[in-house]
């Protein structure tokens, strides 16, 4: 039984996909500093009916996920919606529109009082080496109501 | 060469495993899974063994009183488990839900090995667990040669 655990958990690390072996899954480490810069994340926004910007914390609406599964797959719902539009392929980003819709509609049931009719999913750029705190937003992706 | 628990007890072996499972039970008692039934099917990835469920089935494992059930169940596996050590039902059932809690977390998600050693531990406390149940020998015997450490250094 040792040796079947022990051996499981190698034999994983080579397997090519971790979608066959979970839950025997590649552990990734990555010691040493951050090589991209300027640093670029996905986030995403509500706008109130008074036009103000409510930022949209997912991971309080789907606290299963943790704020690290949150932001990973937002930028991979975001990402992929984007190639998506980009090569004319309807199917991802009607997807990602779905599920926009449903964090929309998630945020104004939860928090009734920050009320949302518009979420805009942007690009945001910074530096950390620059100590600046300078935020560069770009806004990527639209969603109108109904929530 | 000497492995590290190996010559463990079986008061130890009662002590990790309960620590696993209390603490299997803590996170997934608190951790409201029914809120991801809101989002669509769609945006579903299903990983490890519920990539063999088909997509017909989806709406009703993704259902909010389905999810609510996993989470329920769980909980009460990994109570009973922690309770009654040697009730192999109570650790087959954690086996198979916390599986199911932990792909639809990552189903919903990204794939990554946080809590995969807990949920390991689990695997081997179960394992054993079965090994033990069709060995013959009694309790006694077990104790004398040692076999309560296999799972202690399995999972070291």
């Amino acid at each position: 039984m040792l040796f079947v655990f022990a051996g499981t958990a190698v034999v994983a690390q080579f397997g090519g996909t971790e979608h066959l072996t979970f839950p025997f899954v590649v552990w990734r480490m990555f010691p040493g500093g951050i090589g991209a810069e300027p640093i670029r994340y996905i986030e995403l926004q509500g706008v109130r009916p008074s036009g103000e910007a409510v930022e949209m914390q997912g991971y309080l609406l789907f606290p299963s996920l943790h704020q690290n599964r949150y932001q990973n797959v937002l930028e991979k719902w975001t990402r992929r919606a984007l190639l998506a539009r980009q090569s004319g392929n309807t199917q991802h980003a009607e997807t990602f529109e779905e599920i926009m819709q449903a964090i929309g509609r998630a945020h104004n049931k939860e928090f009734p009082e920050q009320r949302v009719d518009r979420l805009a999913v942007s690009e945001i750029t910074l530096s950390i080496s620059e100590r600046t705190q300078k935020r560069e937003r770009r806004e990527l992706w639209t969603i109108e109501r109904p929530f | 060469m000497k492995l590290l628990h190996s010559d463990a007890t079986e008061r130890a072996l009662y002590l990790v495993h309960g620590c696993v499972f209390v603490v299997w039970a803590a996170m997934v008692a608190v951790d409201p899974l029914h809120k991801l039934a809101v989002l669509p099917a769609a945006a579903f990835e299903p990983h490890g063994p519920l990539r063999f469920l088909p997509v017909e089935m989806y709406g009703f494992v993704l259902d909010a009183s389905t999810l609510t059930a996993v989470r329920i169940g769980a909980v009460v596996c990994c109570v009973a488990a922690v309770l009654r050590p040697r009730a192999l039902w109570a650790k087959l059932g954690a086996c198979a839900l916390l599986t199911t809690h932990q792909t639809i977390v990552r189903g919903f998600s990204v794939m990554n090995h946080a809590e995969i050693v807990a949920l390991q531990a689990v695997y081997v406390f179960t394992a054993f667990a079965l090994v033990e149940r069709f060995t013959p020998g009694d309790r006694g015997q077990a104790a004398s040669t040692g076999r309560a450490s296999y799972p202690l250094v399995t999972l070291t």
